[in-house]
């Protein structure tokens, strides 16, 4: 059977796509023909009537995979999952993503497998991810993130569940690590994974600019009228702030206005033209009130991007909230940091090594 | 741009209401005496001056060209001028910043030329410029000012014009009017420093909404009023008045006490409405500045007297103490139920006579500095013969400074006219007199600052601290810890207890044996700002097993109230003796530069708020003069029978702060609170030091 590496995180948004992407091109680059696959996908969107993964769509052109994309991820599950349950059910799915996996074999040296949302997605039908890494005799590599010494608990805990299964794992890669705590990880987490048989490939600092969405795509999910700026929508924007407090009040906040979304009242020229001046990436105006003047001429000298909403600031944050849930990854810029970041943080030819070993 | 020999006006109009006539028709007016160029395309002649179909074709050298043609075609004209040598473009064409971005690049469009051709801008968007001794208005205002010795820069255009209107009435007379409209090159700072070298203007007066170049602007106005008082009036104080500047301007309507610093340490008066800043420049234009600030005043009517006593103490004015031959002359000469002590009350059938032996009297008397009559209309009063003999006395005494009020209507009429073709200032109210009259005191102290300004230099470890500032940046954050800002301090020579990151248990319970017992844990997070309101402080341990439970706690603490916070472990600090708690700060204006902060500390200063401010860079005497202004000063000096704090100490440190906040701009925000002060000679302890970087800087 191809060799593979089966990704899997201990919990969601671990970071399993971009480290799989890291791992991938490294692969490559040593000469090997790498592809990705996806057996079993959550997070989807309706494109055109069809479902696709983003994150499907990200790696096919990252690595400039040939496969289609329902080869790369041939089972989309949905929220209401259950509604399709029968007593066939799992045969069907296992025949899918065994096709699917027989036709990527035929054109690729290694597979990298991601998991699911979480390792559990479809246990009741004995299709987890560690169920179908075992299928494909694939060596498991498992993500974590955390900021303190919990971290250890999920990965022993699934470590327990490869065991179980008998499947080899290569080891866990820590990612996403806020810098405060990388030493203590370093020392503490690491002498209690070894304990527990488990090498760390990895610890992997967090990067703000990863998680971080940019104005356009904060603009697909809010909607509004971006009145300035358009050709300056690719900043990437690290937070939100809301310029409610009198200026004089806000003060204490404006060394961290920069790289953020301020939210204010269209009325507020005083806080708009603070926060262009603090450095915000984006100033969103609620209640759909026009800016004078000075504020447009300010922020376009400042290449500032603003957007006009009909909303009141509540609603505006609402809508932010569920824009940080889904970053888009095809930024440019995070790809190449990311690759970078692999390099230089985890054990790659080590788990290439192993997995290259691997029966 | 002030006396041109010639005069280019650029969309001269032959239609009378446009503008284009109306600039033309000002300059012909006003009694220009020069050449003046009307250029327009389609006319030979306007109100008998050849008309030229472009700038190019003048037959001689311009000095100044005026500018009213549409926007879009002004980028031409000024090509035009700076081909033709022209040195001063007024732009009265609105149309550029203040419409919006696209005029906002039209306006960097002109100025490009402009500093191609090194022509001086004014505006765009401005009324224009009057220079009555030229003469020449050079402006769209509706009329041309009585000549004087005042000037008048304006950043409203409006507000210039409604002025010189309300001055004709009031018989004010400016040598220069300056609206500055978009000041999209030259501002109110390039023409406080030309003025301050023009002597026809003795006075300076400003409106502005913000200041340009905040350090520019100190150093132009600290020079400018060793020679000539600068009166301004800054608007957008208020939070509304703040929002709608920003609206006007688009630009950060910056901190009232950042401009009030910049206007104290440059000896700049600062007006609070338009009619004080012309009450003081009637006062200034007229008056000289005192030698001595205390004040006599004569009045026949007891309750204004006691007014202007009130306003006096409200301003910290003192009343003159008579001599006792300016007493026994007062109690000789004057009616027994008149009061001969200061203020005089004259009593209410004073006529002229009794006036004079009064004002006489009191001149005389080495103890007054000022005089201020306060006149009210009683049957028997003789305003005019009062006046005219008080006019007479100012000349035997030129170097006092006199100030009337006539508190009445119609009877008075005459006597102002009097008054003011004596130059000798009158005020419908008494407190107006005396507001400026405070104006005057306060420029003479002004005058007795030092030329030049000495600023301690310490010696400082700067490459240290180039290191951990840049490390901070490196992690991404823009926020120092504890032990970071303590050796930053250390650094520049600031006295901190000794100060450490500990991020295990083992590593705290080392640092607390080497640093020595007690100690202090504190919790260390960039984003935990008030580590006492989230219980993450612990003070006086005195052992490893105290130690380490105060570190446990902290650690929960900031877990459970704060979950989002990084946490990178405990700091470990040396405790101190307590002494008197003060706070020193620094905070980065966008405007000015750093503006640093004294006061008292504690955990209840931003409630107290006993706090001053001023400038960097700062002298001694700068920092002793903002510790005066707070109660804590009196502290300091020790009250209730303790001995005096160490104020040397607290000096010291500000300038360190000060040097500190100038050599790195990346520091926008410091914060030492508290400041531990000791008795005198003990010196001072940073206990608890925050700083805020600015990573892009």
């Amino acid at each position: 059977m191809i060799k593979s590496l089966f990704v899997i995180s201990d919990g969601p948004e671990c970071g399993k796509t971009l480290l799989s992407m890291g791992i991938a091109l490294r692969f490559k680059n040593e000469g090997y023909k790498v592809g990705y696959f996806k057996p079993v996908a959550t997070e989807m969107k309706i494109e055109d009537a069809a479902p696709i993964d983003e994150d499907v769509e990200l790696m096919k052109h990252v690595l400039d995979q040939d496969s289609s994309t329902e080869d790369m991820a041939p089972v989309m599950i949905s929220h209401e999952f259950l509604e399709d349950f029968t007593s066939e059910l799992r045969e069907e799915i296992l025949e899918k993503i065994t096709a699917a996996h027989r036709k990527l074999s035929k054109d690729f040296d290694i597979l990298i497998i991601e998991g699911a949302r979480t390792p559990n997605v479809l246990s009741h039908l004995d299709l987890s991810s560690i169920s179908l890494a075992k299928i494909f005799n694939s060596s498991l590599l498992i993500v974590s993130k955390g900021s303190d010494d919990s971290i250890v608990d999920g990965i022993v805990h699934y470590k327990k569940m490869v065991d179980s299964e008998g499947c080899p794992l290569v080891g866990c890669v820590l990612n996403n690590i806020p810098r405060q705590f990388t030493g203590r990880a370093d020392k503490f987490v690491r002498k209690a994974l070894e304990g527990n048989d488990i090498e760390i490939l990895g610890v992997i600092p967090e990067e703000k600019i990863l998680g971080s969405p940019t104005v356009e795509g904060v603009h697909e999910f809010i909607g509004g009228d971006l009145v300035e700026g358009k050709d300056h929508q690719d900043k990437l924007i690290e937070g939100i702030y809301i310029g409610a407090l009198s200026t004089e009040g806000a003060r204490q906040y404006y060394s961290d206005f920069r790289d953020k979304a301020l939210i204010t009242g269209g009325d507020r020229a005083d806080m708009a033209v603070a926060g262009i001046e603090a450095g915000v990436s984006l100033l969103i105006l609620t209640g759909n009130l026009y800016p004078p003047n000075g504020v447009l001429t300010l922020a376009r000298l400042k290449k500032v991007p603003i957007i006009l909403v009909p909303y009141d600031t509540f609603t505006t944050v609402k809508r932010l909230d569920a824009v940080t849930g889904r970053v888009k990854l095809w930024d440019k810029r995070k790809l190449e940091v990311y690759e970078q970041t692999v390099s230089e943080f985890v054990d790659w030819k080590y788990v290439l090594k192993k997995v290259k070993g691997a029966d | 741009m002030f006396n041109p020999s010639r005069v280019v006006v650029a969309g001269a109009s032959r239609t009378r209401d446009k503008i284009g006539y109306e600039v033309l028709r000002s300059i012909i007016e006003s009694g220009f005496r020069g050449d003046i160029y009307p250029i327009n395309p389609k006319a030979d002649k306007i109100l008998g001056h050849k008309s030229y179909p472009n700038v190019s074709e003048i037959p001689d050298h311009a000095d100044l060209a005026v500018v009213v043609v549409p926007a879009e075609s002004t980028l031409e004209v000024a090509e035009n001028c700076g081909e033709r040598n022209i040195h001063g473009l007024i732009t009265i064409t609105a149309g550029f910043k203040e419409v919006g971005p696209d005029g906002a690049e039209l306006e960097e469009e002109l100025l490009k030329i402009c500093k191609r051709y090194r022509m001086g801008l004014l505006g765009p968007n401005c009324v224009g410029m009057i220079d009555t001794y030229s003469p020449l208005n050079a402006s769209f205002a509706p009329c041309m000012p009585t000549q004087g010795d005042i000037a008048f820069i304006s950043q409203s255009g409006a507000l210039g014009t409604a002025i010189l209107e309300w001055s004709a009435k009031e018989r004010i007379g400016f040598s220069k009017f300056i609206s500055l409209g978009n000041k999209a090159d030259l501002d109110e700072t390039d023409f406080i420093d030309a003025l301050s070298r023009d002597p026809r203007t003795s006075v300076i007066l400003a409106y502005v909404e913000n200041i340009k170049r905040g350090r520019e602007f100190i150093k132009v106005a600290r020079k400018t009023t060793l020679k000539k008082p600068v009166v301004l009036l800054k608007s957008g104080v208020s939070e509304s008045g703040a929002r709608a500047a920003s609206s006007h301007t688009g630009s950060i309507a910056g901190r009232d006490v950042s401009y009030n610093s910049a206007f104290k340490q440059s000896g700049v008066l600062r007006a609070n409405s338009i009619e004080e800043l012309f009450d003081y420049a009637m006062v200034f234009s007229t008056q000289p500045v005192p030698r001595n600030d205390r004040i006599a005043i004569v009045t026949n009517a007891g309750g204004p007297g006691i007014i202007a006593t009130d306003a006096c103490e409200s301003y910290g004015l003192k009343l003159a103490s008579f001599g006792i031959d300016t007493i026994e002359k007062l109690g000789r000469d004057l009616p027994s139920n008149a009061s001969i002590y200061n203020p005089v009350d004259v009593i209410g059938d004073a006529k002229a006579d009794r006036f004079e032996v009064a004002l006489d009297t009191i001149m005389e008397d080495e103890n007054v500095g000022i005089v201020l009559l306060i006149m009210t209309p009683q049957i028997v009063t003789e305003p005019k013969k009062t006046v005219r003999m008080l006019s007479e006395l100012h000349q035997h005494f030129p170097e006092k400074p006199i100030v009337t009020s006539l508190m009445g209507g119609d009877s008075f009429y005459e006597s102002l006219n009097i008054l003011s073709s004596h130059h000798i200032p009158c005020y419908p109210f008494a407190d107006r007199a005396v507001t400026s009259i405070s104006a005057l005191v306060r420029y003479a102290r002004v005058l007795e600052r030092p030329g030049k300004l000495i600023f301690p230099r310490y010696d400082a470890n700067k490459p240290f601290v180039r290191r951990v500032l840049k490390k901070v940046a490196k992690d991404d954050r823009n926020v120092l810890l504890g032990h970071e800002t303590t050796a930053i301090a250390k650094a520049y020579g600031i006295n901190v207890p000794p100060t450490k990151l500990a991020t295990t248990q083992e590593e705290a319970i080392e640092m607390a044996d080497e640093i020595g017992y007690p100690v202090t844990v504190k919790i260390s997070s960039p984003n935990i700002i008030h580590k006492t309101d989230i219980g993450g402080v612990k003070v006086g341990l005195s052992s490893p097993d105290e130690v380490k439970n105060a570190r446990s706690e902290v650690l929960v603490n900031a877990r459970r109230l704060v979950p989002t916070a990084d946490v990178y472990g405990v700091e470990i600090q040396k405790m101190i003796p307590k002494g008197l708690e003060l706070i020193l700060g620094m905070s980065r204006d966008p405007q000015f530069g750093p503006l640093i902060m004294f006061g008292l500390g504690g955990i209840y200063v931003n409630f107290l708020r006993d706090v001053s401010f001023r400038l960097a860079p700062m002298t001694e005497e700068t920092a002793f003069e903002m510790m005066q202004e707070t109660k804590a000063y009196t502290l300091l000096r020790g009250v209730r029978g303790e001995s005096e704090y160490d104020m040397d100490a607290v000096v010291d440190t500000i300038l360190r702060i000060s040097q500190l906040s100038l050599e790195f701009k990346e520091l926008i925000e410091m914060d030492i609170n508290p400041i531990v002060v000791y008795s005198k000679g003990d010196g001072v302890s940073a206990l608890d030091v925050k700083m805020t970087i600015d990573r892009e800087v």
